[in-house]
């Protein structure tokens, strides 16, 4: 430990001090990466953000295990949840072989399902209970089942966002740092 | 149940700064107590540092005997302060790859490391800058040891260090006044920063004095140059003297001039053959000038003999005369007396004429006199042409042939009056030539002698700063690292970092003004400082080493200076403090060469095997040099010393083994010696 004698203070400048300040560095990046996280997939993704803050947690840093996590889980999302119609250009009487769901944000597309090698297409239902887009697998059959897309894990996980969210932590880790170093001397040095 | 994923994003920091500063500390600590102590503080180095300077030495023995002194303690404290300053190094965990945010905080760390690099290239036992540092200080001696032999510049030199040291007094005025500013204002200033200030304030004064009694030293030594300058000019007159009164007197006193001459060329080597070979030449001139003389006299006597011929060429006329005086008495015509009293006449004419020529006019000396005679005789021999081709007529075969021989003489005697006097020029420059010739040779052996002794007096310092090098490096870069870079950069750390855009940038502010302007100067200043210290204890000469005591004092504040102007009026007392703290230490640490202590029994000393040291030794004393295996077959024979009354023999062995058993040593590795091998 080292005792600055400084402006008439005894100052103890040992590591515990900056481990701090470097605990406090994580926790504010984890809020911040959180935040930011949310706000990319939002932007690259056609979904509200209910849906996606509920899927993230955050495990806090401390002093002695520097280290802070944002953790992701969740499952597929259902396909109904972004915006599922019908092609507004298909005559009233005539289904269209899909229905058109807008996943990525201006990038309205008509859900088909591959199966086995051939392609289905979708129907929506707007009864409720089994509202949704479902797809039914063969000929005949009277088995449908609900189609769902890639969740907020696999949004998270997507290069656009990721790249985004390294960026962030590029532009935005080292000031973190610098500012808690300070903030964390400078609170040494009057309660010191 | 859908299947839930998972997935995180994990960011890490690496404490890698604490086991580092941690492993320092107590390598530090359990090195030696004292070296923690200077670390802290200042103020416990002042106070600790002249009881720890044998114990810091037998430290630093104690790692070179492990083989560990590189680099350790530099190495150990540039890593506890760099992992001080920043603590961590970054590395993105699960990410798995150093990302731009990595890259860019250890730029920031780097840009530390590098400075500290820098510190350490100052400080660190490389060969190359510490080489340049004392590089720098011995050219600086040098300089000073070519300035010190010119009286002028001396005189400019002792002007400009007054001055410094004024400015040195201001500057400690101000710093006094300022240090009392700050404790007027906040009053928080401890009783032993207090003790502190005077402590650094009497080392100031001791500095200055130390610098004055330097001046002193110089002084006296301008005094002894001057008085040798005095005397070295009479000696000049007097040789001076003596050569223009040989110069006076070699025309009466040759074979004197010769041998004081002689003497006076006796002090040259290379040029006394030739010296001699001139006077030689010289001297068979002057013999050939008297056989000149000589001719011009038998010449002038040649020429008597012819006046007295004429005379006897009178007495003819005369009888020639009395002969037509009888043949007048005899004739019986008018005509022919008249024409026989016409020759008679012109006869005594001649007569007359010859008669009145005076023999002294062929009397002559040298010079004015010999010229004068000379232009008398010309006019008594005209005279005595005109009687003669009066007498024998003109055209005649007798007047001829005396008027050829006497235009002979005439020609011989201006030749012989002409040689003399260009030889008594050439002489009279052959003289003064050599005599010139003389002074300018015992000017440049003058110079030569000077040069000489200025050589023999670098040498001697290079070699003292050469020995100075070898045995205290380790001591005097630990002293610079530790007890001002450490501290120094700390200290400014917070002193100065509200100066400074952030904390990140006031260290890095302050390692690289501190670090490197500071406390690269502040080595540079030991360094120097200890190279006068040691050249005091060298043969050099009082002159010389004021002259190198007095620039090692000028560098001070420039010291000082670099500090203000990194730092501003805020850091001035933490700089001035820091600076004094480490001329101070630096000062104390850095033994000087010295003889042994004792007047009996082998002399021990520890010489690694990588270099040599020198040794002094006393006029008249005696030193016995034995081999590690003649040694080793000396003796048998360990005595041990205890401080306690031994009660009995057992007790020894006790306490031993209980020395072994609590330090876990085996006893060769407790006792170490090179004679024998000890069990117990």
């Amino acid at each position: 430990m080292l005792t600055i004698q400084a402006k008439g203070k005894s100052i103890n400048l040992d590591t515990g001090v900056f481990n701090l300040a470097c605990s406090r560095t994580l926790k504010r990046m984890g809020q911040r990466i959180k935040t930011f996280s949310s706000s990319a997939i939002r932007e690259r993704y056609k979904i509200n953000k209910n849906k996606i803050d509920p899927q993230m947690s955050l495990i806090p840093p401390s002093v002695k295990k520097l280290q802070t996590s944002l953790k992701v889980a969740s499952t597929r999302l259902r396909v109904q949840d972004f915006g599922a119609r019908y092609p507004t250009s298909v005559r009233a009487r005539r289904r269209s072989p899909g229905v058109s769901v807008e996943i990525i944000r201006g990038q309205r597309k008509i859900i088909r399902v591959y199966n086995a090698g051939k392609t289905y297409g979708t129907f929506q239902t707007k009864i409720k209970g089994p509202e949704g887009v479902f797809v039914r697998i063969g000929p005949g059959t009277r088995e449908v089942r609900e189609v769902t897309t890639i969740g907020v894990v696999d949004m998270f996980r997507g290069t656009v966002v990721q790249s985004q969210l390294d960026k962030f932590v590029d532009d935005n880790l080292p000031g973190e740092l610098e500012h808690q170093l300070d903030f964390a001397i400078q609170q040494q040095a009057q309660s010191g | 149940m859908a299947k839930t994923k998972t997935v995180e994003y994990t960011l890490s920091l690496d404490d890698l700064a604490s086991s580092v500063y941690q492993k320092f500390v107590t390598a530090v600590q359990s090195g030696e107590v004292d070296i923690s102590k200077a670390i802290k503080g200042s103020s416990g180095a002042f106070e600790e540092h002249g009881a720890s300077i044998n114990k810091v030495t037998q430290w630093i023995k104690q790692q070179r005997t492990e083989q560990r002194q590189h680099n350790f303690v530099i190495g150990q404290a540039r890593d506890a302060v760099a992992a001080a300053a920043l603590v961590t190094n970054l590395y993105s965990g699960t990410i798995g790859r150093q990302n731009a945010s990595l890259q860019k905080t250890v730029g920031i760390v780097n840009s530390g490391v590098i400075a500290f690099q820098g510190l350490n290239a100052v400080t660190s036992f490389l060969p190359g800058p510490w080489s340049l540092l004392v590089s720098i200080g011995g050219g600086l001696a040098a300089s000073i040891l070519a300035m010190s032999n010119d009286a002028e510049k001396s005189t400019d030199v002792l002007r400009s260090h007054q001055q410094q040291i004024e400015a040195l007094m201001s500057a400690y005025d101000e710093w006094q006044a300022k240090f009392k500013g700050v404790e007027d204002s906040t009053g928080n200033f401890t009783k032993a920063q207090a003790d502190l200030t005077s402590k650094n304030a009497a080392i100031l004064q001791q500095q200055i004095n130390n610098y004055r009694a330097y001046l002193d030293e110089i002084e006296n030594g301008e005094k002894i140059q001057v008085q040798l300058f005095g005397q070295t000019q009479e000696i000049r007159k007097t040789g001076l003297n003596a050569t223009a009164e040989v110069n006076r007197k070699y025309l009466q006193e040759s074979q004197t001039f010769q041998t004081a001459y002689n003497n006076a060329i006796a002090e040259g080597k290379s040029k006394e053959d030739a010296r001699i070979e001139g006077i030689k030449a010289a001297k068979g001139e002057l013999q050939g000038l008297i056989d000149k003389q000589n001719g011009y006299i038998a010449a002038l006597a040649s020429m008597t003999a012819a006046g007295t011929q004429a005379i006897g060429s009178l007495a003819d006329l005369k009888a020639k005369l009395q002969s037509l005086q009888t043949e007048f008495d005899r004739a019986s015509s008018s005509d022919a007396r008249t024409k026989i009293r016409t020759d008679i006449d012109a006869i005594n004419a001649a007569i007359n004429d010859i008669q009145t020529i005076p023999k002294s006019s062929f009397v002559f000396t040298f010079g004015y006199e010999l010229q004068k005679s000379f232009d008398a005789g010309k006019e008594s021999v005209r005279r005595f042409q005109d009687s003669i081709k009066a007498l024998f007529g003109s055209g005649s075969s007798e007047e001829v042939k005396i008027q050829l021989r006497i235009e002979a003489d005439i020609s011989a005697m201006e030749d012989s009056l002409l040689t003399e006097k260009q030889m008594i020029d050439s002489w009279e420059k052959s003289i003064v030539n050599s005599v010139q010739a003389t002074e300018n040779q015992k000017t440049r052996a003058v110079d030569i002698a000077a040069k000489k002794r200025i050589q023999i007096e670098r040498a001697a310092t290079q070699e003292a700063i050469s020995g100075w090098k070898a045995e205290h490096q380790v001591a005097t870069a630990m002293l610079g690292s530790i007890g001002v870079g450490v501290q120094g950069f700390v200290d400014q750390f917070l002193l100065d970092h509200r100066e400074a855009k952030d904390e990140l940038d006031a260290i890095w502010i302050s390692i690289k003004n501190t670090a490197l302007a500071s406390l690269g100067q502040i080595m540079a200043q030991a360094a120097i400082n200890a190279i006068v210290a040691g050249a005091i204890e060298s043969a050099a000469t009082a002159g010389t080493v004021a002259a190198m005591g007095i620039t090692a004092a000028a560098a001070f504040p420039a010291a000082v200076a670099v500090n203000i102007a990194s730092f501003g009026a805020a850091g001035l007392s933490a700089a001035s403090s820091a600076t004094v703290a480490g001329q101070a230490t630096g000062f104390a640490m850095i033994p000087k060469l010295a003889f042994h202590e004792g007047s009996e029994g082998p002399v021990y000393f520890d010489a690694p095997s990588s270099r040599n040291i020198p040794i002094m030794v006393r006029g008249g004393e005696t030193f016995e040099v034995k081999t590690e295996t003649q040694q080793s077959s000396s003796g048998s024979t360990l005595i041990f010393n205890f401080n306690t009354p031994v009660p009995h023999s057992q007790w020894v062995v006790n306490s031993i083994e209980q020395h072994l058993r609590k330090t876990g040593l085996s006893i060769d590795k407790a006792i170490v010696n090179n004679r024998m091998a000890v069990a117990i």
